[in-house]
């Protein structure tokens, strides 16, 4: 989420009136001098992630006698899980700081977050191995490596041990299904479904973010169905066409590492690599 | 007089109009037809509808459930994710966890606060 002043205010809010102080504070240092300012806070959840977890949630585990079923009853449905479930991750996401940057009657600021991951790992019998509570300031990546959920995008040769095959290609994208790229009224505008565009060596998947790694893909295309792979333009904009047998559509924008902006590299990679499997 | 009483009249139709009760979310009584050792996965299925979790070949169901203070109720919400993959937690207060055993047959659950 884009950090804005109006967020920050929000969060602190939610946080609690004692937080007031750091931000009335900072506005009128930033009244009175230009620049930029950063006040460490008490850590308060920011609503958006779950509020369940702390530093003493570990030590509630036996590891060799707690099982999944007990983990997921004492914290409940976990944030993410990898493909095969060993591996389950519950996220928390505390504000410890307020950044501003401002003067001459313009001020602009936001949250520093903290992103905390408890990931439980179990053996093949659902029996815990080991629970860990890690901490990054810079965001969600240390777990998502973790539990290859939304695995490092430029991965090659992968194998996803839920799918039993080897991913070639995988990248963040959002699928716009039974859209024709950019021709149906509108369409430049829509957003699509966010997940991940993996392709494997006989087909084309797409994992929604909203679904957990152990389902199944949202879609699955047979390179062997595809008759057309196509890139549409609009103004700088560039879409993924895949047409199949039955007057099947599905367009999708490809996103860069970071999945925030679309990425005409990692579009290019992917319909080179579709329009080759068409072909054979 | 009676333009007083006309008045009221219309005065009373307006404020009428305006005044709709709150639709409230939810139900106090959603899951009081959860027993362990009883309610069977079906049933689940059809007063809850799809899961947002399913684990250990579907042993392990959950369900994201909104909450409304003002009656006690509590309603289905679908699993949300941001666009890095993160699922949030704004508009679930509880993970509802259901266990069942191979039969199908509900063995224990929990309702968990998380947000």
């Amino acid at each position: 989420m884009k950090p804005t002043l109006q967020r920050t205010v929000c969060d602190v809010v939610r946080g609690g009136a004692k937080f007031l102080w750091p931000l009335a504070l900072a506005m009128a240092l930033l009244v009175c001098t230009p620049g930029c300012l950063i006040l460490p806070t008490p850590e308060f959840n920011t609503g958006n992630a779950r509020a369940n977890i702390n530093k003493k949630t570990p030590n509630q585990f036996e590891s060799g006698k707690t099982t999944r079923a007990e983990v997921v009853m004492a914290l409940g449905e976990p944030d993410a899980v990898s493909p095969d479930e060993s591996k389950l991750a519950y996220r928390s996401e505390k504000v410890c700081g307020l950044w501003f940057v401002g003067g001459y009657g313009s001020a602009a600021g936001g949250t520093i977050t903290k992103d905390r991951c408890l990931i439980a790992e179990f053996d093949p019998q659902g029996v815990l191995v080991k629970v860990e509570r890690s901490a990054t300031l810079v965001g969600p990546s240390q777990a998502v490596r973790a539990l290859s959920q939304a695995a490092p995008t430029d991965s090659v040769a992968k194998t996803d041990a839920s799918l039993q095959t080897t991913v070639r290609l995988q990248k963040p994208a959002r699928w716009l299904a039974g859209v024709d790229g950019y021709k149906p009224r509108g369409a430049a505008s829509m957003l699509g479904e966010a997940g991940q565009l993996l392709l494997t060596d006989a087909e084309l998947q797409f994992i929604s973010n909203s679904q957990f790694a152990n389902a199944p893909p949202a879609l699955t295309l047979a390179y062997v169905t595809m008759v057309e792979v196509r890139v549409d333009k609009y103004v700088f904009g560039r879409r993924l066409v895949v047409r199949c047998h039955g007057d099947e559509v599905h367009s999708f924008d490809v996103l860069g590492p970071r999945a925030m902006a679309t990425d005409k590299q990692a579009l290019l990679a992917v319909a080179g690599f579709l329009q080759a499997q068409v072909k054979h | 007089m009676n333009t007083k009483l006309f008045g009221t009249l219309l005065l009373t139709l307006v404020f009428v109009g305006c005044a709709t009760a709150p639709l409230l979310k939810g139900r106090a009584d959603l899951l009081d037809f959860l027993a362990d050792g009883k309610t069977t996965r079906e049933e689940v299925a059809l007063k809850l509808g799809q899961p947002s979790g399913k684990f250990e070949r579907e042993n392990i169901l959950t369900y994201r459930l909104g909450f409304e203070p003002k009656n006690k109720g509590y309603y289905v919400v679908e699993r949300e994710a941001h666009p890095e993959g993160w699922p949030t937690w704004l508009r679930a207060k509880y993970s509802l966890v259901l266990v069942f055993d191979e039969a199908g047959v509900l063995r224990k659950h929990s309702l968990v606060e998380v947000n």
